[in-house]
This record gives C-alpha cells, structure tokens and sequence, in this order.
C-alpha cells in the first residue's frame, strides 16, 4: 500500500527532500540550516492546506488560528505535567477538537462562506490565547518559554531537528498522497466540483468534509506544537492573522492542490524575504531604510499571487506541467519532421 | 446612564464609519462576487496620505483630494487589471486576488510613507464638547456619526430610488440578463469598485480624524465583514443598519465588558448568523446549503 505505483512520486520527493537534508545539515551555517528548517516545518502547514483548499476546495485563512491552538496546547499539556512527545500528541488532539468544531459551519455553508467562519475561529482562537496567556502571570507580557529541544546540544541542534522534520514532513506528505492521490481523494474532488451529485456515487458529503477539515487542523496544529518546541517561545502575537493569509499566497503560488507545489511555494515564500534585502544591498540601496527590503517582498509576494491568478491559476506546478508537455510536444514535432 | 449615553456615541462614531465600509463591501461584493480582503487596506491608505501630504505642507484640501483619488484609482485599476480576468475561474481565486493587493498596498505603504501613525484635522469639524442630556461628548464624534451615517443614506437612496441604482442593482442580480437589456455591465461594475473605494476612503479618513490614523484601520476593515453577513451579503439597506448594529455592539461590549472581549463578541457573532440565519437580516435566501 505504502509502495503502491499511485504515490511513487511522492517517494521521489521524500528523496529529493532527503538528499538536500543531508547536504544541508552537514555543509551550511547554522542560519542556513534554520532557514531551511523553516520551509520544512511551513511545508506541513501548506500540504495541510493545499489539500484543503485545493483537492476539497474548502477555503479557510484559519492556518494562524490552528497553528497558535497547536502551540498552545503544547504548552498547555506541558504545563499539565506531560513530557515532550506526549505534550505532542495532547496538542494535536486539540487541534483536531477544534478542527471539528469549526468544521460545523463548512457541513451547512459552502464556497465562500467558510472563508468567514475560519476568520471567526481566528478571532476566537486568538481571544482564548490571550485569555489563557494572561491567566499566567510569568507569561503575560512575553509569552510562554519553552525548552528548547535539543538546546543542549549546541550547534548539533540545528541539525538534529533538520532529520526530526524530514521525517515527520516524509510522513505528511506520504499520507496527503495517498489522500490526493486515491479514492479519498476522487471522493474530495467531487465534493469539490459538483457537491450535489457527490451523495448518488455513495459520498458521504458531511463525513468527508469534516474529516478532511479535522485531519488538515490536526497537521497544523502538529505543526503548531513543534514550532514552540522550535522557537523557545509561545505567544499570541507570534500568530497573527497575516499569517493565514500568507499560507494562502503559498498554496496559490505553488499551485492549488498540489503537493509538490506547496513545498515549492513554501520554500518561494521563505526564500523572497531573505533574498529580496540582500539583492537591494547588493544594488547600493537601501542603506538608510531598513525595512526597504521586507516592504518590497510584501510587493513580490501580493504581485506574484496576483500573477498566478490571472494568468497561470494553477501555479508553479502549472508552469512546470505545461514546460514539460511543450518540450514533449516539440519532441514529437521533430521526430514527424 | 453617563455610560449608556458614552457607549452609544461612540457606538454610532464607530457604526457610522463601519456602515460605510460595509456598503462598500457589498457593493463590491454585488458586482463581482468576492469579498474584498484589502478594504482595510483602502480605508489605511488615504488616511494615511492625507497624514502624510498634510505634514509635508500641503493645503488639507489638496491633501484629502489627492487621497481620495489615489484610492479610487486602486480600486479601479484592481478590477479592471485583476478581477475581470478571473472572472470565468471559482469565486474563491477573487478573494485570493484580493489578499495580494492587501500585500502589494501594505508593501507600498510601507516604502512610500516614513511613518504609521498621523492625525487629521479636517477643518469645519466642530471641537470641544456638546452636552446633549447633560451629559459631555465630543463633538467631533456626533458631527462625523451624523456625516458618516448621512453619506451612507445618500449612497442607499441614490441606489433605491434612481434610474442609475436600478441599473445597479439589476447588474448585481442577474448579470446577463441585465446586459440583455442594454445595460453597462462593465462601466457599473467598474463604478461599483470605484465607489466602494471611495466609501472605504471616506470611512478611513472620517475614523483617522476622529482617533488616529494607525495600523487599527486593517481590522476595521476586517469587522465590516461581520457587518455585511449580518446583513445579509448582497442587501444594500442590510449592510448600513447591520454596520451600525455591529458598531454599537462593539463599543457597548467594550464599555460593559472590556476591550478584550470585542473580538471575541464581533466574530461569534457572525458564527452564528452563519450558522442559524445565513441569509442575514435582509438578504435573499439562495446561500446553497449541502
């Protein structure tokens, strides 16, 4: 099952992902590798979503608002005296409580409606923070601090979480495959394109939606839980709304529903606000405004997504589709002449 | 009472501001079936220049006309440039639309303004205090509750009662068939852009004058959301009572239960309609239920 023919690409992108881990953890600095381990840990947040968006065509800005209940409940359930793994697996099961509840509203409501009901569950998840956070005097002003996992290993630490998150983003992607990829997966994409013939083919159109709902919350929620873990520090004002939106310009960029895609957008999104500063300093400008270069990624990224929009909606991947069937087509034009 | 009557100036300030946002969301929402993530944005925007140009040494009047131009111009230039190409693609990718202008306008602002926070006076407002039952409150809120509340009614009538909001408004129902009968489905949809921009313009700079021109603009324009589902999405008259309802719920909680439950009260509010009344106070009932 797991090696079945339908998923062999994903095992060719958990290579390729492996492969580049290795040449990372063992040659780049230290704030190389933690870029990289950024896309890594983002990637999970984006699968979850592409799948979402994309395959079940269910819109939803609530990344930020099930990320933030994932660290929260990490910190949470470690408050509560649970160890690291199982503090883990605590937050994931809220995220995934919380997943179904804001799920309700996408069983009655279709399309664009939902897209409202998760800014809600933004809005709620974020006063629920605010609420526990303030409730603890030592994390008030600047948030809950979090062991450092592998802190005590120094440099090496960058490194060790590197494999940590290939492994556990090889995992998500293998499951999202064979979501995207198998029945499950047609099942979502009838619910997608025609929700009212879905039932006389036997889909149970309640039951897939919440599902996909609660599996997506609960990726990001995991994702959430490991980012505190990461960081050393939970609060509120690390998940802003900006954020959820920003997961939707990765999805779109990468290309909708695609899972190779969301890596791809994901590592584009990452990459522009790093890249963009260092390419004006290389040009001589921006020497007395220091903030030049992140206002001209937020530019980049909002004409980029504007791009694939309009002219190319199904993204990179899109791109890269159609680049391949021009350079077969042109193959064959040859071998006519 | 001294409470009461505080919380529903500000109510009505507030309302007023949020009724013109929402109507502008509809308008917009009517014409191209989208919500428009970057209203905050549009609303930010020209208060912010006003600020700016006014520092600079600019005549306030050439400041706020410079904005309001600057906006609108957006507004069309995104429907014109962006939407009307997705127009054959699913609702959702509009709305994506939307977020990358939200990015694009708060990059831009960021590069072409020093600053981000300003205050506007606009001259004629009356300053100081009234007393109305006894009680003190700041005549600057009463004037621009009643302009705010009194353009929005203007805009409703226009839309209710002339020739050209017939037009409007059958080019919101039924696209085609209203083109069948001659009417310009392109130039409405472009004024719809257009004046809902300039509400959003006039919402940013009449709240900017009364508090100060800052980041909280972006969730104004986020909590009109609310205000229109309430509303009922696509109903005109729906959107300014529902804005102002939405208003004088958030200075009320704010005033009995504290700040922080604003948010909260806002948004759990719009669970609900979406929930139990989809349809919202006076919108047409043809949200498809699964």
């Amino acid at each position: 099952m797991l090696f079945a023919s339908r998923i062999r690409p994903a095992w060719w992108g958990i290579l390729t992902i492996g492969l580049l881990t290795l040449l990372i953890a063992s040659t780049a600095s230290s704030y190389q590798l933690f870029l990289f381990n950024s896309v890594l840990l983002a990637s999970m947040g984006a699968i979850a979503l592409t799948i979402l968006q994309g395959t079940a065509g269910l819109i939803s800005v609530g990344n930020a608002g099930f990320m933030l209940v994932g660290a929260f409940g990490a910190v949470f359930m470690q408050r509560q005296g649970l160890p690291f793994p199982a503090n883990i697996v605590g937050a994931v099961l809220l995220a995934g409580v919380a997943g179904l509840i804001v799920g309700m509203p996408a069983l009655r409501l279709r399309g664009l409606y939902l897209v409202l009901s998760t800014l809600a569950a933004h809005f709620i998840a974020v006063f629920v923070g605010n609420l526990y956070q303030s409730s603890v005097p030592e994390a008030a002003f600047s948030g809950f601090s979090v062991p450092i996992l592998f802190g005590s290993f120094g440099e090496r630490s960058g490194a060790l979480w590197a494999i940590i998150l290939f492994i556990s983003l090889s995992v998500i992607i293998l499951g999202a495959s064979r979501v995207n990829r198998e029945r499950y997966g047609r099942a979502l994409k009838m619910i997608r394109d025609h929700e009212h013939v879905a039932p006389t083919l036997g889909i149970s159109v309640p039951r897939y939606k919440l599902q996909v709902f609660v599996l997506s919350s609960m990726v990001i929620g995991f994702q959430g839980a490991l980012l505190a873990h990461l960081n050393g520090n939970v609060q509120v004002e690390t998940f802003p709304l900006h954020l959820g939106f920003q997961y939707i310009l990765i999805v779109v960029i990468g290309g909708l529903g695609s899972i190779p895609g969301a890596v791809i957008g994901t590592s584009v999104v990452v990459a522009l606000p790093v890249l963009v500063p260092e390419i004006i300093k290389r040009m001589g400008l921006g020497a007395d405004s220091p903030l030049l270069g992140a206002n001209i990624s937020l530019v980049a990224y909002g004409i980029i997504v504007i791009y694939f929009v309009t002219a190319s909606p199904d993204g990179i991947i899109g791109l890269l589709r159609s680049a391949r069937t021009r350079l077969r087509v042109g193959r064959i034009k040859q071998a006519i002449s | 009472m001294l409470r009461f009557v505080v919380a529903l100036i500000s109510g009505l300030t507030l309302g007023g501001v949020i009724a013109l946002i929402a109507l502008g969301l509809v308008l917009a929402f009517r014409a191209t079936h989208t919500f428009n993530f970057a209203h905050g944005q549009l609303m930010y925007l020209p208060a912010l220049l006003v600020g700016y140009l006014f520092l600079q040494g600019r005549s306030i009047y050439a400041a706020l006309f410079i904005g309001l131009i600057v906006t609108v111009t957006v507004g069309v230039l995104f429907y014109a440039l962006v939407l009307r190409k997705t127009l054959g693609q699913p609702a959702m990718m509009g709305i994506i639309a939307t977020l990358g202008l939200a990015f694009v306008v708060d990059g831009l602002i960021g590069i072409f303004i020093p600053q981000t926070q300003y205050a506007i006076a606009i001259p004629g407002v009356p300053v100081g205090v009234w007393e109305i039952f006894g009680i003190r409150v700041s005549a600057a809120k009463v004037t621009f509750a009643i302009a705010t509340l009194a353009i929005a009614i203007i805009v409703v009538a226009v839309l209710r009662f002339t020739p050209l909001g017939i037009r409007v408004r059958a080019a919101g129902q039924n696209s085609v068939l209203s083109s069948q009968c001659g009417i310009p489905i392109r130039r409405i949809h472009i004024g719809s852009w257009a004046t809902a921009a300039l509400l959003a313009a006039f919402a940013g700079i009449s709240f900017g004058s009364i508090a100060t021109v800052d980041t909280q603009l972006l969730g104004l324009g986020l909590v009109a959301l609310p205000a229109i589902v309430l509303g009922g999405m696509d109903s005109i008259e729906g959107s300014v009572i529902a804005g102002v309802i939405v208003g004088l719920v958030q200075s009320f909680t704010a005033m009995y239960l504290g700040g922080e439950f604003v948010d909260l009260i806002t948004y759990g509010i719009l669970l609900m309609v979406l929930l139990v009344m989809p349809q919202g106070l006076l919108g047409t009932k043809t949200i498809v239920r699964a």
